[in-house]
């Protein structure tokens, strides 16, 4: 039910105490302030400079968890290309000594440039603390170095007859496994790039380096590894490679 | 019944007070006159309905901003320039009741009382003067305010059908159908007047 209130003979107001109460100035004020467009009352300018800080804070911090985002993304991306072309070693032909094989040298300088890009130049081993893992599934092989090695080395100088007689790429912890690589030959003439799948410098590869003798700079880069878990890109290995020990 | 002068006005006095609409509708600030012509009998159309006096002159205040601002939009209909307030004034005062700012409130004197049972052909003893004072309380809105705008405040129905936009027929025969609705409580009421007697404390 309605509350309603009933007034018995409430004492009248009379008209001088009405007239009293008009102000028609302030209507005329009221009436221009409302005429004012929104966007030029200070009210405005409050509520969009709040928006923008509000704005301009979100934005920075959603780019903030993208580019964190984005690492794990080439990586996984990086992963996948790799596999798709199944790069059937191209070693066909390979002849690091030929001089005729310019567009391999072309080749090598775009890949290069694209490894750029994404990683940035490879970093020296010592420089590179091992990778922390990225999930808590991960956390029991923290303690085991994440970092390759051929026999034993993981950079530095390195003898073909060594790393021929055992060219698998491995890791301390035995549940990580190489899955692909790159291999950048900068012989004494020309370089090459190649995309291997497998943990294994190829056969080939060791016949060739062993024409070309020492001085050859060997970096692998791109060591894709996998666990049962995850995927990881380790850091590149650069080796100097000399004809004997 | 009394006539409200300043609602009937002349068809010249009505052109007259159209020249000033046309005028403030070019500039704002002309529609001074109107306000000065109208503001006491929009304020006590309100104060009427209303207990609070403060709020009765803030509400009377923002009827006419509104009509200010909407003064482009007022179309002259041959009627006088109040009816269109008194229609701002309504809507106003609704919508502060809506925004519980204020307290629906029924201001009547004795002689209307008795005006309205003698209407009604009851004997004018104290006893149907409270029994009204609680129909009144019973009474539906739109039927309340056909009463007061009759009874209590003695407007013509012209007057009333151009404030509440319907025409003086139509207004003459929703006056009637109020004032049977009011009677017909009235007369069912006598069971509660024990009750009734005690909710006004007589």
């Amino acid at each position: 039910m309605e509350t309603r209130k009933i007034n018995l003979d409430r004492k009248p107001l009379d008209t001088e105490q009405i007239q009293s109460k008009q102000n028609f100035q302030h209507i005329l004020s009221q009436y221009k302030y409302s005429q004012i467009p929104v966007w030029k009352k200070p009210l405005f300018y409050g509520v969009i400079g709040l928006s923008s800080i509000a704005l301009v804070l979100t934005i920075g911090a959603i780019n903030f968890d993208n580019k964190e985002a984005t690492n794990v993304e080439i990586v996984s991306s990086k992963t996948t290309q790799q596999k798709l072309p199944a790069t059937k070693i191209a070693v066909a032909g390979f002849s690091p000594t030929s001089k005729s094989k310019k567009p391999a040298k072309a080749q090598k300088v775009k890949e290069i440039k694209v490894r750029e890009m994404n990683y940035s130049l490879p970093m020296s081993h010592a420089d590179i603390a091992p990778p922390s893992a990225t999930t808590d599934a991960q956390a029991p092989q923290k303690k085991k170095s994440k970092l390759p090695s051929i026999g034993g080395l993981q950079e530095g100088v390195i003898s073909i007859d060594k790393l021929c007689s055992d060219p698998t790429i491995r890791f301390e912890d035995e549940n990580l496994k190489v899955v692909s690589f790159k291999l950048l030959l900068t012989g004494n003439n020309d370089g090459i790039s190649l995309n291997i799948q497998g943990d294994k410098i190829p056969t080939n590869v060791c016949e060739a380096l062993k024409k070309e003798g020492n001085g050859q700079l060997m970096f692998i880069t791109d060591i894709i590894s996998e666990s049962s878990t995850s995927k990881y890109v380790s850091p590149a290995m650069n080796f100097q490679i000399i004809a004997s020990n | 019944m009394a006539v409200n002068p300043m609602y009937h006005q002349s068809s010249q006095r009505i052109e007259e007070e159209l020249v000033l609409v046309r005028e403030a509708q070019r500039d704002p600030a002309q529609f001074g006159p109107l306000y000065r012509k109208y503001h006491e009998q929009i304020f006590r159309y309100i104060y009427q309905r209303m207990d609070d006096q403060d709020l009765a002159f803030d509400v009377t205040s923002q009827v006419f901003l509104k009509a200010l601002n909407n003064i482009h939009r007022f179309e002259y209909r041959g009627v006088p320039f109040s009816s269109w307030l008194y229609r701002i004034a309504k809507s106003e005062l609704y919508q502060s009741f809506r925004d519980k700012k204020a307290q629906r409130t029924v201001n009547v004197e004795n002689v209307h009382l008795f005006q309205m049972i003698d209407e009604m052909e009851e004997d004018d003893r104290e006893e149907n003067k409270q029994k009204l004072l609680h129909c009144l309380k019973l009474v539906k809105e739109k039927d309340l305010q056909l009463i007061e705008m009759r009874f209590f405040e003695k407007r013509s129905f012209k007057e009333i059908g151009d404030i509440l936009d319907i025409t003086e027929n139509n207004a003459k025969v929703k006056a009637f159908r109020a004032i049977e609705k009011l009677k017909t409580l009235f007369n069912s009421t006598k069971i509660n007047y024990g009750n009734t007697e005690n909710q006004f404390g007589s």
